[in-house]
């Protein structure tokens, strides 16, 4: 009992580590706030959610989540190529309400409200990952890759010039660089984690409905970032640690169900003030929240 | 000529910072842009660099229009500048800073993911000390003074592969010390035939510097010419030595 509840608590860590590490690449590497990030997430569980219902094997729907996002991904740069700091930010936060309102209403694909059940445990090379601990090694193994995918990203000289974006774009087109270039592809990478994270969710909780994709959740993937740190990938892998285990703490405390929420929401809320306040850098961050 | 600008009209809502100006630059001369603080000196450098769209005008450098290329296309054709404020990234550092001048292989995604085999620490270091900058490479350069970092600026921009350098105010704000090593660093650079614009407030220092300068006053072209017969105009001693 107890080892299945941990397995649970892992498997979703593992989820929102690609989750927050893809957005640490477009927030605090390149320094686009990018908040929607949450509708990645949803667009690669829905594309991986579909396509597998339809009968395409799931390697190729877990793929096909990672870049529709990332396609989708770059039609926002395209779209917001003019907008710069808090208008970029609202933008992206509107994309992220025209992609609920889509998932929502758009009944003949998503089911709307409804949402999409019996979603299939993947099958790879014939050998079906059914039960937890199987799948639990699948993200396990999707993590390692994502992590060490944008480590060696972030460290190369191409990492190096995503950060001269964020601290001086204009200063880096003087040196020749096409910054627009360099946002797409690091959105579209953002975007690619976030799709394949979208797919692994929606596979291991079987059913996915709009409502695991709105604002609450983009406020959560945010949080980690900043409490971890802005380019920092071992903060964000921390803080994901911490922030979904911190509310974990309440199943064990005499609270009524109604309350845990809200419980969970002041949790978050305290600790992004303090770490906003004692640590502006985050826990392990590089550059100061601006 | 290596640059050439016809006509050249940039407004900014009701104000005109550029008014219909023209003159040229020449290959292996320094020009200098004085003139007094609004004259539009600034904005003459943005609208080369491609930073402000022109409402009127063109310019053409090795004789081809660039209305329509992108600042950084400009800069990767040898058009290079620095800038009053320095800017650099202030996350990054001084050896950061240089790779990236070197050219535009660092752009290329996928090249980003195999091993780094190049490592040119020693060779940066020399570099950087031949610009009188005694720290290490690997030092971030929001650690650096302002004069350090005006200097690394001087650094960076002669790094770049460059045709044409755009030098705005390149010793503002540094103490007497810098100013001098700047000054001495310009004077090398006059001697090697570099292309060079430089605004530049200092009139002792301009008339040793430069083989041309241009007067700008509120956006038109007050004159140019060579700096013996530009400097000794009644105007311009008016305005920059009140006598």
């Amino acid at each position: 009992m107890i080892e299945g509840y941990i397995i649970h608590l892992l498997i979703l860590i593992g989820v929102y580590i690609v989750l927050a590490v893809g957005l640490n690449l477009s927030i605090g590497f390149t320094g686009l706030l990018n908040l929607g990030h949450i509708a990645f997430f949803g667009i690669g569980a829905y594309t991986s959610a579909i396509l597998q219902l339809a009968g395409v094997p799931f390697i190729i729907s877990f793929f096909l989540a990672g870049v529709v996002a990332s396609l989708f991904g770059l039609l926002l740069v395209v779209g917001t190529r003019n907008l710069k700091g808090d208008y970029f930010a609202l933008a992206t936060l509107g994309f992220s309400f025209v992609v609920y309102s889509v998932f929502l209403n758009w009944t003949q694909v998503t089911r709307g409200p409804l949402g999409i059940p019996g979603i299939p445990k993947p099958e790879l090379f014939g050998l079906r990952i059914a039960d937890n601990f199987s799948y639990l090694l699948f993200v396990t193994i999707t993590v390692f890759f994502v992590v060490m995918f944008v480590w060696k990203l972030a460290t190369s000289r191409y990492g190096k010039l995503l950060e001269a974006v964020r601290d001086d774009e204009i200063a880096l087109r003087l040196l020749g660089k096409n910054t627009f270039k360099l946002k797409a592809q690091s959105m579209m990478v953002s975007a690619f984690c976030a799709g394949i994270a979208g797919s692994l969710f929606a596979h291991y909780i079987t059913y996915i409905d709009p409502s695991s994709f709105f604002l609450s959740e983009i406020i959560l993937v945010v949080t980690i970032v900043m409490i971890g740190g802005l380019a920092s990938i071992r903060g964000s892998i921390f803080a994901t640690v911490l922030i979904l285990l911190i509310p974990e703490a309440l199943r064990f405390v005499a609270l009524p169900s109604s309350m845990i929420g809200p419980t969970r929401q002041i949790i978050y809320a305290v600790l992004l003030l303090c770490v906003l306040l004692l640590r502006p850098r985050g826990l392990f961050g590089k550059v100061d929240l601006e | 000529m290596l640059l050439s600008i016809q006509q050249m009209t940039k407004k900014f809502g009701g104000v005109t910072a550029l008014d219909n100006c023209s003159f040229s630059l020449e290959q292996g001369k320094i020009t200098a842009i004085i003139g007094p603080n609004g004259a539009g000196k600034t904005t003459l450098f943005d609208a080369i660099s491609g930073l402000v769209p022109l409402d009127q005008g063109k310019i053409t450098f090795h004789d081809n229009d660039i209305a329509n290329l992108q600042e950084h296309q400009r800069a990767n054709i040898g058009i290079v500048r620095t800038w009053q404020q320095v800017r650099l990234f202030k996350n990054l550092t001084i050896a950061d800073h240089l790779a990236m001048a070197e050219g535009n292989d660092d752009t290329r995604f996928f090249r980003s993911l195999l091993p780094d085999t190049k490592s040119a620490t020693e060779e940066y270091q020399s570099y950087i000390e031949s610009f009188g900058i005694e720290r290490p490479t690997e030092t971030i350069v929001r650690d650096l003074s302002y004069g350090q970092r005006k200097l690394l600026q001087l650094a960076i921009a002669l790094r770049k592969p460059h045709t044409l350098l755009l030098l705005d105010e390149p010793v503002a704000g540094v103490n007497a010390v810098i100013q001098q090593k700047i000054e001495n660093l310009l004077m090398d650079l006059k001697k090697k035939g570099e292309t060079i614009a430089i605004i530049e407030h200092d009139i002792e220092f301009v008339r040793k510097l430069a083989d041309k300068v241009i007067v700008l006053d509120a956006g038109k072209v007050l004159l140019q010419g060579l700096p013996e017969t530009v400097l000794r105009d009644k105007r311009v001693i008016e305005a920059y030595l009140g006598e």
